[in-house]
């Protein structure tokens, strides 16, 4: 059963479905669900994520705005009336109905309306995104899996070269489009093309192509178990599992090697990669070597943020992280990989680590003072503040900062986290002067 | 405990209409003659609704918690709010950023089966252990509603058990099609549990003013300041307002009540109850409706002179810089959008600015509003469209090209994708818009908008807009069912 929580950090399976659906390039989310269900499932989830993809349809999301009428009768006629009006309307490819609590609760057989669209050649399938059906990342997996199951047609051949990025999910994590971009580029290094879906105007054809790649990577502990699945016995492609998002030098060099071991690259072609990319790195990390932060450091993130944030300063920075709290939902099987993959470094002792939801809950944790600087989101600005600690977001929600295409994965992205967090290490109290 | 009161939906009052659009003066004839039909639209785009407005209320009292019975999903408004509300609460002198504390229910596909109200009293109870509020709200869902969990006897278990007041709010999503509804349901909750009944003891030189969430922290202290003129202290709900200030509020001598569809119930209710004497005005944005409040305020003090006075002062306090803003905005088509007080009241501010009303949008049309349409088409003339809905994008990008708008004031983002500035009034936190000095700051902010609208260029000749050509060869209210104008 899903515990009651104080101020979650992100939204439902809408929320998280309508991040993905809206970061695919000319795809239009059609949202047959009660009248604020687009607001509010934007602000959860893109919204506090820096609201950093323009979105097709950026400010208004067509809505069935279901009412006490549909909720009685039904609200399948003025469904097809909005996707009707829709395609008649919007410069869309791909039209993705994404049904709310309302529906999926009154029961309102969407699948039967879409399959006669699909029957007219439309561009249009749909998914059970209602609320109920659990949280932002769930409705990531679901269009990942809907994608697989209706878009992406059953391949004549397989393309070698072509691999799918997964596991970074739109809106789940501050920085994640950068992120995304970061690691596609690195394995276009390695000698392949790369469907990444929700960056670079990738869109349509992409989802489409899913099926003819010859491997996944997926980029996380936890998420889409179900369409690794999907995709081994629909299409017979294989994925490479990494637990975390890497960050900094020896974590990248890590995910590089392995991942190329599992997708055959030639590892004099790695070993070059690898050269060139730790130097890019190092040549411009060693100019702060006089700014060098002491502080120790509390990391309050999710799962894939927090092990490439963690691993990242353990072994490449000589920071000392003493707690970790980790906000997603990790299933309980799989916490132990994410415990693993915080600790056991080679200077430093295992951290902290917990596994919370709750506000009060993460609050109660960060209560003692073993820490002096926090990674966080901007909801830990309320004990930041009066504590006198240094504070950096590097989690949701992430306030009202704007973020575009920055990154904090890989090698180049490992410099930008550097560089926020460096800028954030000042002194909070200069003597005689109030900030 | 009262009895559990069902909000009367907006939709339902006589003469209140939320969908339509076409011509100014003939809307206002059909309007008086009453034969103004209300059109469904077809094809739509997504809206507010009733938890959003509820949400704005009663997250605004300081030490009262929520408690969301709902999937987490419908927190995300409240989340967003919370990044904005911390600054304002900081900027208003409450101290060091604090988050909004509220709890969820988190409903999932079991509780839907089989009823969370078990969970919900749980929550109460937890969020009552941790915070000690002196009032929870419990708000409904969709979800809640529909699948009948009985929150109203959840509340009062729940009341029982922790012994401080426990209120359900009904504010299921989709019970109404005007999310102003959801403002009724907070406050009539606040009249029926915490007012009715009480007798505090008068306080002669305190007025309410009701403000929606919208007042920026720096029109708060302006609004309080021209309270001051008259040798008032004002009374601000629910903006920071503690249980106690929400308890006083019977307490005052006068009420204003600064939205057309804002806790105006209230300020009738307190009349009816208390013989508090009320003004319901529009948003104090441009000049005509600060004069508007100041000669409230003057009226309900029975201090007219001191309003005219300083009105007089004032006026000619900002006729140069006005005049140069004139000078540069004049005859610049505008369309002005957004919630309803909002919408008319910058309609009128672009009247003082020069500037050529080409287009309103306004979700509600009532008496009140058609009153203020009026006053508009006086300034005017009738000859702007009226487009009657909670924000369509679609309808205002087909209005902005076939009208050649030049400047939209309210959600500006359909207007940039098409090449025209604009400016987005709502969730600017940084400036003072209300009052006689919010003329010039927002005067001036056109201006710098409008100089160089290159970044738009940019957005419009690379496609940005979502609409297809041919849309704009249509009529804007094509999706109009029936009784379209």
């Amino acid at each position: 059963m899903a515990e009651i929580l104080q101020t979650p950090r992100g939204s439902c399976a809408l929320g998280g479905a309508l991040a993905a659906v809206a970061s695919i390039n000319k795809a239009v989310p059609i949202l047959h669900a009660g009248p604020g269900c687009g607001v509010q499932a934007f602000a959860g989830q893109l919204g506090n994520a820096g609201a950093n993809r323009t979105c097709f349809v950026p400010d208004s999301f067509p809505c069935t705005n279901m009412s006490q009428h549909d909720v009685v009768f039904g609200g399948i006629d003025h469904l097809d009336e909005v996707i009707r009006g829709s395609i008649e309307l919007l410069k869309g490819e791909l039209f993705f109905v994404l049904t709310g609590c309302t529906s999926d609760i009154i029961g309102d057989d969407v699948e039967n309306l879409v399959s006669d669209y699909i029957q007219r050649g439309e561009p249009v399938t749909f998914a059970n995104t209602g609320g109920f059906h659990g949280d932002g990342a769930r409705g990531y997996e679901t269009v990942i899996e809907t994608a697989l199951a209706h878009i992406a047609p059953m391949p004549e051949t397989k393309d070698e070269c072509l691999v799918n990025l997964l596991g970074i999910g739109p809106a789940l994590s501050k920085c994640w489009s950068g992120n995304i971009e970061e690691i596609a580029r690195i394995l276009e290094r390695l000698g392949f093309r790369v469907n990444t879906f929700f960056t670079r105007g990738e869109g349509y054809a992409q989802l489409r192509a899913a099926s003819r790649a010859s491997a996944n990577i997926i980029l996380s502990p936890h998420l889409l178990a179900e369409a690794e699945k999907q995709f081994e016995s629909l299409h017979g492609i294989k994925s490479f599992r990494y637990p975390g998002v890497p960050a900094g030098p020896t974590e990248t060099t890590d995910f590089v090697r392995k991942a190329s071991e599992f997708l055959g690259v030639d590892s004099a072609l790695a070993d070059r990669v690898i050269r060139e990319e730790e130097a890019y790195f190092f040549d411009y990390a060693s100019a702060t070597a006089m700014r060098i932060p002491t502080e120790k450091i509390a990391i309050v993130a999710d799962a894939n943020t927090a092990i490439g944030l963690t691993r990242f300063l353990a072994n490449d920075y000589s920071q000392q992280v003493v707690k970790v709290i980790v906000t997603d939902d990790v299933p309980e099987m799989i916490q132990p990989v994410v415990r693993g993959r915080l600790g056991g470094f080679r200077w430093l002792p295992d951290p902290d680590i917990h596994f919370l939801q709750d506000d009060y809950d993460i609050k109660q944790a960060l209560a003692g003072d073993e820490f002096d600087m926090i990674l966080g989101s901007s909801l830990e600005d309320e004990i930041v503040v009066p504590r006198g600690l240094q504070f950096q977001v590097v989690s949701l929600p992430a306030g009202p900062d704007m973020i575009l295409s920055k990154a904090y994965a890989g090698y180049r992205g490992g410099l930008t986290f550097l560089e926020d967090f460096i800028n954030a290490c000042r002194p909070v109290h200069i003597p005689g002067i109030s900030l | 405990m009262a009895k559990p009161i069902i909000t009367k939906n907006r939709e339902d009052y006589p003469n209140t209409f939320y969908g339509g659009g076409g011509g100014c003066g003939e809307s206002l004839v059909r309007f008086k003659c009453g034969c103004f039909k209300n059109a469904e639209r077809s094809f739509e785009q997504t809206k507010q609704c009733v938890q959003m407005s509820s949400v704005q209320v009663l997250t605004k009292i300081d030490d009262a918690l929520c408690v969301f019975h709902s999937p987490i999903g419908c927190t995300g408004c409240t989340s967003f709010i919370n990044g904005f509300s911390k600054l304002k609460r900081v900027q208003a002198g409450k101290g060091a950023p604090r988050n909004i504390p509220y709890i969820v229910t988190n409903m999932d596909e079991r509780d839907i089966v089989f009823g969370g109200t078990d969970k919900l009293i749980e929550a109460v109870a937890e969020g009552y252990r941790r915070y000690k509020p002196k009032v929870v709200f419990v708000l409904a869902s969709c979800a809640s509603g529909i699948i009948g969990d009985n929150i109203n006897a959840a509340a009062r278990k729940a009341e029982e058990q922790i012994g401080a007041r426990v209120i359900p709010i009904h504010c299921e999503g989709f019970k109404s099609q005007l999310n102003a509804t959801g403002i009724d349901a907070a406050f009539d909750a606040i009249i029926g549990y915490l007012l009715d009944g009480t007798k505090p003891e008068k306080e002669d030189d305190l007025i309410n003013l009701f403000f929606p969430q919208s007042l920026t922290a720096y029109d708060r202290l302006e609004m309080s300041r021209l309270v001051e003129l008259f040798g008032k202290r004002a009374n601000t709900v629910p903006d920071y307002a503690a249980i106690d200030d929400i308890l006083r509020i019977p307490a005052a001598s006068a009420t204003i009540s600064a939205c057309y569809i804002f806790a105006d119930h209230l300020a009738e209710w307190l009349e009816a109850e208390y013989g508090i004497p009320y003004d319901v005005i529009g948003l104090p944005i441009g000049i005509q409706n600060t004069d508007r409040y100041l000669r409230a305020l003057g009226k309900l003090f029975g201090q007219e002179d001191v309003a005219e006075a300083f009105i007089e002062k004032e006026h000619k306090r900002i006729e140069k810089p006005l005049g140069e803003l004139r000078a540069k905005l004049a005859g610049k088509r505008v369309l002005t959008g957004s919630g309803t007080s909002r919408s008319l009241a910058t309609a009128l501010l672009a009247g003082d600015l020069g500037m050529e009303l080409v287009a309103i949008q306004t979700p509600v049309l009532n008496g009140r509003v058609a009153a203020e349409i009026e006053v508009l088409a006086d300034r005017h003339g009738a000859g702007f469209v009226l487009d009657l809905s909670c924000v369509q994008p679609f309808e205002l990008a087909n209005i902005i090209k076939k009208h050649n708008v030049e400047f939209l004031i309210g959600f500006n983002t359909v207007a940039t994708f098409l090449g025209v500035p604009g400016i987005q009034t709502q969730g600017s936190d940084d400036f003072q818009q209300m009052g006689y000095d919010g003329v010039l700051n927002l005067g001036e902010k056109i201006v710098r908008l409008s100089a160089n609208p290159t970044f738009q260029a940019h957005l419009r000749d690379r496609g940005y807009s979502p609409y297809r050509e041919d849309w704009y060869e249509k009529e804007p209210f094509s999706y109009l069912k029936e009784g379209a104008i």
